[in-house]
């Protein structure tokens, strides 16, 4: 499986975003007037063999 | 009158050493004990020291001569095959951008490019939607660039000693000197409300300079010294928004191709011969490559329990030797193959002397990342 730990930090609290990503837009306008960064993050997960 | 005598002698020696074919029958006509004689005579000259002494050195030039023809034949081979004598262009220190490559830099034009670098050898679809155009003489002065809708450079490539920069630093500079220029890497790269970070383990450096994204590559088993660079223009970056590219068929058979371009161009770079591609041993890559993406696995041995060899030989391969190297994940063929030669015994396979033909073969899974299947091998 892919890895897939894309954290996202608004208004404090952590959560997976996987959870709220449904959310993300409204909540990215809400945090934006409080000037908070709202990002997702992307992480890349490779190997080699 | 010297000449016709020479040609006359020749003549006689000519005859003489054709014996066999005309003494037989002649002898039923005529009496050739008189050749007797001339055996004797050529006896008695050849049993004198410095006859012997003589011949022994026409004898010792000969071999020498046919080991020299024999070396040029060879170096004239390696040559059409690697572009040996392919010569390292005058690098100028760039003015209007920090890093050049081949001296082309970005939002330089496509006339320019014609005139630095001639026709590509190759154009390939890469992960930002646009075409890596290869350039080479014989995978020397390798380089890849792409193009924007207007006919500018918006990305650049190179893992030679091409590079130029405002700054000195070039293909072998220390990892130090790199980051005391240029300060601190980048730790993420943020497109709207994504922050894509970027984890290299200390395999490259990502810059933001000018109006580009610089990553530098380094060797991890040559002192941390640069390797490669890749140069993207913010515009293009910034319209990849997802952290891998539109899978098609395009992109596969793209980085098939590059995979291929870049491990012929290490390979040079390093003083080793071209490998050829081999459409054969590229399905049975392929075919590794799809069965992983879609069986959620990544190893040599599949879920039969077939090994690379069992593969190749299942396919009717025939080889003598063979190696396999796999990658998963990395969001470029040029990611893939800068994080293989950081591997010891994936660099191994690639700059390894004896292999001549290689295979790629490229799969995605449903989340669009790449498995890439390199099978190298020689008869």
């Amino acid at each position: 499986m892919s890895l897939r730990a894309r954290m996202l930090s608004a208004c404090g609290l952590f959560l997976r975003i996987s959870a709220i990503e449904r959310h993300f837009e409204a909540l990215a306008q809400f945090c934006a007037p409080l000037a908070i960064d709202f990002y997702a993050l992307g992480m890349i997960f490779s190997a080699l063999a | 009158m010297v000449r016709r005598l020479f040609g006359l002698i020749l003549l006689a020696v000519l005859v003489f050493l054709a014996r066999p074919l005309w003494e037989e029958p002649l002898s039923r006509v005529v009496d050739l004990s008189f050749l007797d004689r001339v055996d004797e005579l050529i006896a008695a000259v050849g049993g004198q020291p410095a006859v012997d002494q003589a011949l022994g050195k026409l004898n010792e030039g000969a071999n020498s001569l046919y080991a020299k023809l024999e070396q040029s034949v060879k170096d004239e081979r390696a040559r059409q095959t690697s572009g040996a004598e392919a010569e390292k262009p005058d690098l100028e220190r760039p003015e209007s951008v920090p890093i050049t490559v081949h001296n082309i830099g970005i939002g330089d034009t496509r006339e320019l490019v014609q005139t630095e670098l001639g026709e590509p050898a190759r154009s390939t679809m890469n992960e930002y939607g646009v075409e890596w155009h290869a350039y080479h003489d014989g995978y020397h002065n390798f380089a890849m660039v792409s193009f924007d809708g207007e006919g500018r450079v918006n990305g650049l490539y190179t893992n030679q000693d091409i590079i130029a920069s405002t700054s000195g630093i070039a293909y072998g500079s220390q990892k130090a000197s790199v980051r005391a220029e240029y300060g601190r890497p980048l730790d993420r790269i943020v497109k709207g409300r994504s922050a894509f970070l970027i984890q290299s383990n200390g395999e490259y450096d990502v810059f933001e300079l000018d109006n580009s994204y610089v990553t530098i590559f380094y060797d991890l088993h040559q002192n941390d010294t640069v390797t490669a660079v890749q140069i993207i223009e913010k515009e293009l970056e910034h319209s990849q928004d997802a952290l891998y590219g539109a899978a098609d068929t395009d992109l596969k058979e793209g980085f098939e191709r590059q995979l291929f371009d870049l491990t012929n161009a290490a390979r040079v770079a390093h003083g080793y011969g071209v490998l050829d591609w081999d459409g054969r041993t590229a399905s049975t890559a392929v075919r590794h490559s799809e069965d992983m993406a879609v069986n959620d696995y990544f190893a040599h041995e599949n879920q039969q329990g077939q090994s690379p060899f069992d593969r190749m030989a299942e396919d009717g391969i025939q080889f003598r030797g063979a190696g396999e190297n796999l990658a998963y994940g990395q969001p470029s063929s040029i990611f893939a193959h800068e994080g293989l030669m950081n591997s010891l015994g994936h660099r191994k396979n690639i700059l390894n002397e004896d292999f001549r033909m290689l295979g790629v073969g490229v799969a995605f899974n449903e989340e669009d990342q790449p498995y890439y299947t390199e099978n190298f091998l020689f008869k």
